[in-house]
């Protein structure tokens, strides 16, 4: 934690911002590219969205105040971009973005960036079945490992409803998998 | 139909793929954006556009300011002098002597009074050429 506000106070000061900031993207860039694609799946729309996580990072750092980690923060800008993504995709589509993400999951078999094997494809058939916010919390919480506590605080959820959310999410995917 | 525990079964990964190399090329474009965003903006003075500006309100200021200056040189012009009104009220036609008269208070008067005296000789000259002293001496 103390780390974590020397960390901050280097990213405020404008003579270390550079170096710090490139630190930053170091530390964060493969979590957040996970983290992103897992929402929205291709490799392209990820890297659109892994930059402009970077850059809105970079432009409200003066506006981060501290109140929560350093981490949870730009987790939270990272998914509202992916969510904002997803929305324009949607709109332009004009489907939910269920089903959006339903034929987004059907193109990764002949996705390149895909290696998946059928047991994986099936669950991103299966993931892609729940609604939005189940999709999202299983993908966090089951891909990324992202604890409850740090969840809640991303997402804005209590970790009550986030552990509820979870647990349907679990149950309607093994649901789906047990269908063959 | 199979019982499947995602929970307790061993992970499934999720099955995306990296480009190689994609990582170096990410962070070489994301410092050229950063290296755009941290450069302060030039404001350029001698565009096309703003000369044009510059060109508009040169034309629009000097429009403004010869009625301006017309005007201030009417206000500015020397004040009417006493011998010119006087020979306007002279010759003006519409302006007759009860019109005068009627402006005059009693201070005027006076004044009148004691810078125009008037010699005998010259009121015997006057009733001898006025047309009509017959008619005052009979009354």
């Amino acid at each position: 934690m103390e780390n974590e506000k020397v960390f901050i106070e280097t990213l405020l000061n404008p003579k270390t911002q550079q170096a710090a900031f490139k630190q930053l993207v170091f530390q964060y860039q493969k979590p957040l590219y996970n983290h992103i694609r897992n929402i929205v799946l291709n490799h392209d729309d990820a890297d659109d969205v892994l930059q402009n996580t970077f850059i809105k990072v970079f432009r409200n750092l003066s506006k981060f105040k501290g109140e929560s980690k350093l981490f949870s923060w730009i987790y939270r800008i990272a998914t509202n971009e992916a969510l904002t993504f997803l929305q324009q995709k949607t709109k332009h589509h004009h489907s939910s973005s269920e089903e959006y993400l339903q034929k987004q999951t059907e193109k990764l078999h002949a996705d390149v960036y895909f290696e998946g094997d059928e047991i994986q494809f099936k669950l991103q058939q299966a993931i892609a079945q729940l609604p939005e916010k189940q999709q999202l919390v299983f993908k966090m919480k089951y891909f990324e490992e992202i604890k409850y506590e740090d969840l809640s605080e991303i997402l804005d959820t209590s970790v009550g409803a986030l552990k509820a959310s979870y647990h349907h999410a679990v149950k309607k995917i093994e649901e789906y998998l047990k269908k063959d | 139909m199979k019982s499947f525990d995602i929970e307790n079964s061993s992970k499934i990964k999720s099955g995306f793929k990296v480009p190689d190399g994609y990582f170096e090329e990410f962070n070489a474009k994301l410092t050229e954006q950063l290296a755009i965003e941290v450069e302060p903006k030039v404001i350029v003075l001698h565009s096309r556009k703003t000369l044009w500006y510059f060109a508009i309100a040169a034309v629009l200021l000097v429009a403004i300011s010869i009625p301006v200056y017309q005007n201030w040189k009417v206000d500015t012009s020397p004040q009417l002098n006493q011998d010119e009104i006087e020979n306007y009220l002279s010759y003006h036609p519409s302006i007759t002597t009860e019109d005068l008269i009627t402006l005059l208070n009693e201070e005027d008067i006076q004044a009148l009074q004691k810078s125009k005296t008037i010699e005998s000789e010259t009121i015997e000259n006057y009733l001898l050429t006025t047309e009509s002293l017959e008619y005052y001496l009979i009354n």
